[in-house]
This record gives C-alpha cells, sequence and structure tokens, in this order.
C-alpha cells in the first residue's frame, strides 16, 4: 500500500484492493434471500507496492487491473456458484489456448487462528474439492497453505522457463461478512450471514497478458493479434485500392494497417511478418484490376488471389473458432 | 581417499563437477589478467560462476578466449588435491589476494581448507572432482556486475556465469531452452511488437498499454478487458460494477510498518464503516 494523500485533513489512500467497496454495495440496502446470489465484478485497477529489486516485466508490478469479482451468496447456493467459477476459468483458459496450468486447493493447518467455524471450513474445502474433482483437474494440496479468512483454489500458469505464476484465484471469506456484518433476511424473516466468495480468474491483467505473449511468442491467434492484417501496396499508385481494401475490412470489423511506406514489397512483407501479423495482403496492377487481394499467411503459406469477400469470411470464422 | 564420481547421486556428480568447473575457470581468467583480484565461485542450478575484479570490463568477446582456456586445463587432466594449512600460512599465500584474505579471517577454525590443481590454489571447502578432464559439458554464459558478498556498499566485481551439465546432449537441451525463452521474453516482445511499455522516468513497475499504431477499432489490454468484461457479464450474470481509485484510510498508529508498508486500517467510508477494514498485507488475489 502507498503513503497517503491529504485531502481536507483526512488521509487518502490510491485502492490496493476491491474488496470493501463490493462490501459497501452489498451493504447499501437490506438484501433478502430472493437477491442472493450478488455476483458484482470490476476490471479493478489496484496499487501496490513492491521492492524495485521484485519487479518484473508484466509479472511483476506495482499497478495491475484485477478482473475480480465478489459473490455473496446463501448456503445452499454455494455449491453452484463455486461450480460456476470452475466452468468460468476453464472457459477463459481454453479460449486463450492454455492447456496446461497447476491447481492448487489451500487448506487450513491444525493449529494456527483462523476465521469461521471448523464446519464451515470442512463444508467450505469439501466444496471446493469437488468443484475440481468433478471435472477431472488434477491438483495438489496445500495443506495449512489456506489464508486465515477461508480455504481456495489457486491456479498457476507456467511461464517459458517454467516458473509459475499465479493467476485465477477463487477464495472463500469467513472475515469480512462477519466484519462488515452484513447479513441478508431469510425466507424465515430473520438475519442470516451471507457467504462470500472472492474470485479472480485471469488474476492480474497484466501478469495474464505477460504469461500469453510468452505462451504465443508474441504470434497471436487471429482474435487476439493486435493487427490482423498488413495491407501492402506494391507501388504508390495503388495505395487508394489499398485503403479501400483496408476500409472494407475495418467494416467488418477487422483490424487492419496499409504500409504505405516507399519500402520495396518485400521488405514490407519480412516487417509484417517480423510484427507477427496474420494476414498480408499484397495489392498490385493485378489485384486492383480484379477487385482481389493477393493473400499470405504469417505462416509463409500463398493463399494465392482471394475476393475481398471471401477473404473477411475466411477471416471471421477463423475468430469465430476460438474456444 | 575420495570417493568416485560414479558411485555419487546425480546431483552430487553435478555439485563437484561445477565447482569444479569454476576453479578451472578463475585459473583460466588468472592466466589472462595475473593481477586479478578472486572473489568466490560456488555452483549454482545450471553451471557455476565465478567473481572477479579485473583491469578491464570483460565483454562477451572475452568468453570464448577464457573457455578455450579452460579447455586446455580439462585436456591436461591434472588432479585436484586437498590440503589443509594453518591460517598464517595461508595469509602468506593469498597476500595479493585482499577478498581472500577476508574471507579466511572469517573462519573459525585455526586451519584452513585449500584445493589446488596445477598452479592453482583456491581457498575452499570443496568437494571436488577427481581431475580436471572430468569436466567436459560446459560454456561460458555471460558476464554481470555483483557486489562482493552482495552488498551495494561493497565493489562490484565482474561475475562470468558458465552453464555445466554431465552430458553434451543435456548442456544443448540446456542452451536450446534458453534461447527458445529469449526468444519468447515479453518483456523484448512487448518492445518489439509495441504492446507495452515501462518509463522508469515516472516511476517503475507501472505499464503503459499501447494501441498499436493506427489499427481502426485498435488493440490494447484496454480492448481485451472490454470484451473479457463483456463475456464476464454475460456467462456469469454478474453485474459490473467501477469503484473509486482513491478513499479514505484511518491510519493506524500504534503497530509499526511491517515490510515497509504503512500500517492503516482502510475503510472505504468511514462513517458507514463501525468496523474498520485493517490492511494485513494479505490480499485476496496474490501479484506474486
Amino acid at each position: 500500500m502507498y503513503s497517503p494523500m491529504d485531502v481536507d485533513g483526512q488521509d487518502y489512500y490510491v485502492k490496493p484492493m476491491n474488496c470493501p467497496f463490493h462490501i459497501q454495495m452489498y451493504r447499501s440496502a437490506l438484501r433478502s434471500y430472493r437477491d442472493l446470489p450478488m455476483r458484482l465484478a470490476e476490471m479493478g485497477t489496484v496499487y501496490r507496492y513492491e521492492r524495485s529489486g521484485v519487479l518484473h516485466g508484466l509479472m511483476r508490478v506495482r499497478g495491475f487491473t484485477q478482473d475480480d469479482a465478489h459473490i455473496f451468496c446463501r448456503p445452499d447456493q454455494i455449491k453452484e456458484e463455486i461450480e460456476r467459477c470452475v466452468d468460468f476459468m476453464q472457459l477463459f483458459f481454453r479460449a486463450f489456448g492454455f492447456e496446461q496450468f497447476h491447481v492448487y486447493l489451500s487448506t487450513r493447518s491444525a493449529e494456527g487462528k483462523y476465521a469461521g467455524s471448523p464446519e464451515d471450513w470442512e463444508m467450505a474445502t469439501g466444496v471446493l474439492r469437488e468443484a475440481i474433482q468433478d471435472r477431472g483437474l488434477p491438483h495438489d494440496m496445500d495443506e495449512g497453505g489456506a489464508v486465515f479468512y477461508g480455504p481456495k483454489i489457486d491456479v498457476k500458469l507456467l511461464d517459458t522457463l517454467g516458473r509459475e505464476w499465479q493467476c485465477t484465484t477463487i477464495q472463500f471469506d469467513f472475515n469480512l461478512p462477519q466484519r462488515f456484518d452484513i447479513s441478508y433476511i431469510g425466507e424465515d424473516g430473520r438475519e442470516h450471514r451471507p457467504y462470500m466468495v472472492h474470485r479472480a480468474l485471469l488474476g492480474s491483467m497484466e501478469r495474464f497478458f505477460g504469461v500469453l505473449i510468452e505462451h504465443y511468442g508474441g504470434a497471436f491467434p487471429l482474435w487476439l493479434a493486435p493487427v490482423q492484417a498488413t495491407v501492402i501496396p506494391i507501388a504508390d499508385r495503388h495505395i487508394e485500392y489499398a485503403d479501400a481494401v483496408a476500409d472494407a475490412l475495418r467494416g467488418a470489423d477487422l483490424r487492419v494497417q496499409v504500409d504505405a511506406r516507399a519500402e520495396r514489397m518485400q521488405a514490407k512483407i519480412r516487417d509484417a511478418q517480423l510484427q507477427k501479423v496474420p494476414y498480408m495482403l499484397v495489392l498490385g496492377d493485378r489485384e486492383k484490376e480484379a477487385g482481389t487481394a493477393a493473400v499470405r499467411l504469417r505462416s509463409g503459406e500463398d493463399l494465392g488471389a482471394m475476393k475481398l469477400e471471401e477473404l473477411i469470411a475466411r477471416m471471421q470464422a477463423e475468430i469465430e473458432e476460438r474456444g | 581417499m575420495a570417493q568416485k564420481l560414479e558411485t555419487m547421486s546425480k546431483e552430487e556428480r553435478l555439485e563437484r563437477l561445477r565447482h569444479s568447473a569454476a576453479h578451472i575457470m578463475a585459473e583460466a581468467v588468472l592466466e589472462m589478467f595475473p593481477d586479478a583480484k578472486l572473489g568466490i565461485g560456488p555452483p549454482i542450478d545450471t553451471g557455476f560462476y565465478y567473481d572477479f575484479t579485473l583491469p578491464r570490463a570483460l565483454t562477451t568477446d572475452d568468453l570464448p578466449v577464457i573457455e578455450e582456456k579452460m579447455r586446455r586445463r580439462v585436456e591436461s587432466d591434472v588432479a585436484f588435491r586437498h590440503e589443509e594449512i594453518a591460517k598464517d600460512e595461508a595469509r602468506k599465500l593469498f597476500a595479493e589476494q585482499p577478498y581472500k584474505l577476508e574471507l579466511i579471517e572469517d573462519i573459525p577454525d585455526e586451519k584452513v581448507s585449500l584445493y589446488r590443481q596445477g598452479n592453482f590454489v583456491d581457498l575452499c571447502r570443496g568437494p571436488h572432482v577427481e581431475r580436471t578432464g572430468q569436466v567436459q559439458a560446459f560454456k561460458l554464459m555471460s558476464v554481470a556486475g555483483a557486489y562482493w558478498r552482495g552488498h551495494e556498499r561493497n565493489p562490484m566485481l565482474q561475475r562470468i556465469y558458465g552453464a555445466l551439465f554431465e552430458t553434451e546432449e543435456e548442456l544443448q537441451s540446456h542452451l536450446q531452452q534458453i534461447e527458445e525463452a529469449f526468444r519468447r521474453d515479453h518483456r523484448r516482445l512487448g518492445r518489439e511488437l509495441d504492446l507495452f511499455s515501462f518509463h522508469e522516468e515516472y516511476g517503475p513497475g507501472l505499464v503503459y498499454w499501447r494501441s498499436t499504431r493506427s489499427t481502426g477499432p485498435g488493440w490494447s489490454t484496454g480492448t481485451l478487458r472490454a470484451a473479457a468484461c463483456a463475456r464476464s457479464s454475460r456467462t456469469s450474470g454478474g453485474r459490473s460494477t467501477i469503484g473509486p481509485a482513491t478513499s479514505w484510510c484511518t491510519r493506524r498508529t500504534s503497530a509499526a510498518p511491517p515490510c515497509g508498508r504503512p500500517a492503516a486500517t482502510w475503510t472505504s467510508t468511514r462513517r458507514a464503516c463501525t468496523r474498520p477494514w485493517t490492511w494485513t498485507g494479505r490480499t485476496t488475489t496474490s501479484n506474486r
């Protein structure tokens, strides 16, 4: 956490976590059992102090954005909520092309002080374990590795050097609901304490993208590529047609750039390959005449001349294919 | 009598081989720079290093030269010999080596342990392999700066890193892995592909996401964030919120700041919160 700033004699802190705000939103009204589950999500940017010596590219930074969510629910809903989190996590990992990840289940140790009753912990640990076992996810136990407020699932992705970086976390919290005294009115008309779950799937967006860049070596699949196609006019007289082609692709929500530099075509193709752009569209007299583009892929494959509609359909289909 | 290398665990064999390679490298560096002052040279995970004070800065061009000198020592296949001598004698032996003299003073025993190979002698507890000829699959990797004993107030030494494995195949696969890791290093790719940048002059560890050139809709994590967020809401049935970036905190004065963080209690709205939120340094989503 960073030092405070003085605003009208009050100490203000830059946000190091999102949880208290979500709790305030929960607390802002009387909640009934019918309002639950309440799932609050935020792409929340937080700032935390890290020694400058431990900073490492995107993997460890001082300001990062969490895909953070807090789930408040009734005891009878907790199983489904945890299962949804795990399913959602798998959906994300599949979409981003991660096959390999390590799941850790952290439980309490026999000694040590913990929030919540042993029965709460047993229930929560059981729900977490079942959710990962039912889905056939191999996992390691981290006995005694839980934080004081509840058991959790952590998922770590590997970077190219085989180092593990924590991404997903799904955590029970038996501490905050009690501390902030949050409740809901049950069917019986009485006040009950909801369960609270913290959940971040990608974890830190910065770190996740760091791992993602290394995972793909910068050669992102089409749907993720920053520039999906580079349009390469062979000579100046083809620039106008190149702009028209680019516009047509942009009209189909594709990310396109035109390389109108006074460079040779071969140099432009090489640069686009170095930039790991998936599609290169080379345009000369013949293409301009026929209303086509000579299509080359990042892999070196030459698709020959394609009609624009044909090309757009192909690219869109490739984008749709993602997980 | 020294234990045979073949009877040891792989781990122990590698440790001895790497440690011995460090000595051979020190001997080679001394041949190149007779005035070199020697620091320490232990085995590490994938090889070894040795720290030196030298009359000039090393470049990567020096590494093959040093490596060649090492190979000649390996070919001559001389024995590593262990000796123990009195401290006084050791002080004389290492009179020209200030770092070694400092180390000698830290040794509680009256005797100090040495290892010799050929004309080279080093203050060392060992253990080593029997002969220099056993050191085979190695390569000098890089030069880096390192403070003597890791203290920034001490002199900066030059550290030469080497990789060493039991077989040439293992060494080659390690080198390939390093090359692949370099090729995929997100810091390098981030720069080359114009994905993000850091600007130390505005503070380290703070990311600038770049919108790559003029690409129509553009790309940055902003775009992806929005996509992930939309997908998140659609799929999870959650509600997207945005909280403020700063808020009040009541400072707790009693506790000493743990590890550089100011101890503080954190309340999002002070009046509403009867039980203050305490920042304990633990957070739900680890940045570690």
